[in-house]
């Protein structure tokens, strides 16, 4: 089955998963003409979150890509406490679950640095330019300095079509 | 923005994302994505 990123996301926010999208992805999202293969979001790592994420991916087929045999995400009450990151392939493609950003923060500092964004109808959170600027060169890896270029060049077409006064 | 267009960034394409909406700029990364997946699992002939 081909990835299907926008309808990945709906399903998360459907079933009210606490998220923001952040790496490469978000940068799509402000217009940069690079190809992403996986959604990495910020989210809230308490369980009852976990579990709604879970809940929201069910018939999915999600399961822990990076885990020898990748094993299928079975979150209980009891276990959703123990992660920090869940890198999970589904049916609709790579969804990395990270519970902070670096140079940014853990969850909250992370959902202060977005905005709103309507995405096929819906409302999602997004990072903002320059919080995802302040992340990619905190990661400082030779496609996140790529990223960097674009996302600096973004920043200056947005300012550059701002009306003045 | 120099060092950008220096660098090789194609401007008019950023411009050309900025005019859509963040649907359309979504939809379209996934027409690309799904190319590139297609492209990766075509054989040799």
């Amino acid at each position: 089955m081909n990835s299907d990123f926008p309808s990945l996301l709906c399903r998360l926010v459907d079933a009210g998963v606490d998220f923001v999208i952040v790496g490469g992805y978000a940068g799509v999202v402000h217009g940069c003409t690079y190809v992403t293969q996986d959604v990495d979001i910020c989210c809230d790592f308490s369980p009852a979150n976990l579990l709604v994420l879970q809940e929201a991916l069910s018939g999915l087929h999600p399961v822990h890509r990076m885990t020898p045999g990748r094993k299928p995400l079975e979150l209980t009450s009891t276990n959703a406490g123990e992660f920090r990151n869940l890198y999970l392939d589904t049916d609709l493609g790579h969804l990395d679950c990270l519970d902070e950003v670096l140079g940014l923060g853990g969850y909250d500092q992370v959902k202060r640095a977005s905005v709103p964004v309507e995405i096929e109808g819906r409302t999602l959170r997004v990072l903002t330019l320059d919080a995802l600027i302040t992340a990619k060169e905190a990661m400082n890896r030779p496609r996140d300095r790529e990223a960097v270029r674009q996302l600096r060049a973004m920043r200056q077409l947005r300012c550059k079509g701002r009306p003045e006064g | 923005m120099r060092e950008a267009m220096e660098y090789g960034i194609d401007i008019s394409m950023l411009r050309a994302n900025l005019a859509l909406s963040p649907t359309e700029r979504l939809r379209r990364h996934q027409i690309a994505l799904n190319t590139v997946e297609m492209l990766r699992k075509a054989k040799r002939l």
